[in-house]
């Protein structure tokens, strides 16, 4: 046989093997159950004539089922929370890294007083427990915590390479001290999957026996080393969970408002409130402590007998300003979210009727 | 010579006898030369604290297990064989395990198109993700090529073979 037409023999085989085993393969491994095949081929010469090449039978075997995934806060810092907040959430990840879908179980635990986390931005050490603790699967109809929505206490039917956000909900104490952190932590646990809208039982890692008789379940999460900011701890492998640390941190905010007037002609006039007189207000609005002032409206109702007049003046940072469009005879200033410390000053003008 | 019908009869017999006989390790025999193909892999148990290794049959294997293949040739007629070559592509699913693939008396080669071309390893370049060729590495390789040295005597036997890893 010519070296060509070996060639050729050996092409137009390989080429059948190719499209014969195009199974798609996952970024997390081979699927579970794939069939793996495997032909050779030989090509020989008996006394300088060339033989009809042959190949072999398959050699087959099947893709075990290995289980493994990832669980990583969401953000990198701590969420801001206020003294007797409910509601605080922090957001985790939850990645099927394994190669079939999985149901996870959710937990949540408070870290012991001193576990330290994100080393870049003190305070950064464990002082407190935040209370009643719970985990939510996002629903995937709103992004964000929606505690109308986000239900589900496990994640349910988790194909490969999927990511699902989690939620872990909890209460900050009353009276909480500012600057006090609490660290949590998720834990997920892969479960068997395969039936919609039931939480699956416990896997068993099997011993990985390659004759034993069925798919071999494997654990194969890695054991991890602490990363740097703590989000990570140390944690064995080998046992289908997976854990990550994310911390509340307690701020308070304080807002105040000083308001003054000056008249014109003279500012004599404003002791006398005659017609015609202009009083130039000014709204001084001060945000002192740490964190932020979440939503800051404010709102000044005009006093009877004064008509609005132009020089309203507002700062840059104002998201909108009206008089009276909002709430009728009121200046309404919204300012949104404001970062502490800031002074806003609000200016603005009335005629005494 | 037989008539072709005549032997495609008797490979066809012959190659359901080999199933019947063996779930896992395959033999074909054509004009006279057993030709199998096999796939194992090495598992390590505690035994009296002493680890063993032991290499069995693949029935299944995890992601990233590395699989044992052996090709097995014998010449079972009066003459010699000359001109021996042996294909085997890597299987989808699977990546080559770099400087695994061994036969005695063999040139062995490579390809990264399928099989269309074969060549050392250092020749072989594909297409990177910025379009330039770049040098070829062994997850690369599509097949192994292992042409045969000389004869193989009436009687002989050999064996080439390579590892791969599930993906």
């Amino acid at each position: 046989m010519s070296t060509f037409s070996k060639i050729f023999a050996a092409l137009c085989l390989s080429t059948f093997v190719l499209l014969a085993s195009s199974n798609l393969a996952f970024a997390a491994g081979t699927a579970v159950n794939t069939s793996i095949t495997n032909t050779a081929t030989l090509a020989y010469d008996v006394n300088g004539i060339v033989q009809a090449s042959i190949t072999s039978p398959a050699a087959t075997f099947l893709v075990d089922r290995i289980i493994n995934l990832a669980v990583a806060e969401a953000n990198g810092a701590p969420s801001i929370v206020a003294p007797g907040q409910a509601v605080a959430v922090t957001t985790f990840t939850v990645t099927n890294t394994g190669n079939d879908t999985q149901d996870f179980n959710l937990a949540t635990a408070n870290l012991p007083s001193g576990t330290l986390i994100f080393n870049n931005l003190p305070p950064s050490s464990d002082s407190f427990d935040a209370t009643g603790c719970a985990a939510f699967a996002e629903s995937g109809a709103n992004a964000g915590y929606q505690a109308a929505e986000d239900l589900a206490t496990f994640i349910d039917e988790l194909a490969p390479d999927l990511t699902k956000t989690v939620y872990v909900v909890c209460n900050i104490p009353p009276a909480q001290a500012i600057n006090t952190v609490a660290v949590v932590s998720l834990t997920a646990t892969a479960l068997i999957g395969g039936t919609a809208g039931t939480k699956g039982a416990l896997l068993t890692n099997d011993t990985v026996t390659p004759n034993s008789p069925g798919i071999d379940i494997v654990f194969a999460d890695p054991t991890l080393a602490p990363n740097a900011n703590g989000t990570i701890p140390a944690q064995t492998g080998g046992d289908a969970a997976a854990t990550a640390r994310d911390a509340y941190r307690v701020v308070t905010v304080a807002t105040n408002i000083t308001k003054s007037a000056t008249c014109s002609p003279a500012p004599a006039d404003c002791n006398e409130a005659k017609t015609g007189t202009v009083i130039s207000y000014q709204l001084l609005i001060t945000v002192t402590g740490s964190g932020f002032a979440d939503g800051l409206v404010i709102t000044d109702p005009l006093p009877a007998n004064l008509t609005y007049a132009n020089g309203l003046i507002v700062p840059p940072s104002a998201l909108s300003s009206d008089f009276g469009a909002t709430t009728p005879n009121t200046l309404t200033v919204n300012f949104g979210n404001v970062a502490a410390p800031a002074n806003l000053t609000i200016q603005f003008k009335a005629t005494i009727n | 010579m037989k008539s072709p019908a005549i032997q495609l009869s008797k490979l066809i017999n012959l190659s359901f006898a080999a199933l019947l006989a063996s779930t896992i390790s395959f033999s074909a025999y054509a004009a006279g030369v057993e030709f199998s193909n096999k796939a194992e892999v090495d598992v390590t148990t505690i035994k009296d604290g002493k680890k063993e290794t032991k290499r069995v049959a693949a029935k299944k294997v995890a992601p990233d297990g590395e699989v044992i293949y052996t090709t097995t040739f014998k010449n079972t007629i009066d003459k010699p064989i000359s001109n021996i070559m042996i294909t085997n592509p890597v299987p989808a699913n699977m990546l080559y395990s770099a400087d695994s693939a061994t036969g005695a008396n063999t040139v062995i080669t490579y390809s990264v198109d399928g099989g269309k071309t074969y060549d050392a390893p250092e020749k072989l370049t594909v297409a990177g993700k910025d379009g330039k060729r770049r040098p070829a590495q062994a997850a690369d390789f599509t097949d192994i090529r292992w042409i045969y040295k000389g004869d193989l005597a009436t009687g002989k036997s050999s064996d080439v073979g390579f590892k791969a890893k599930v993906k």
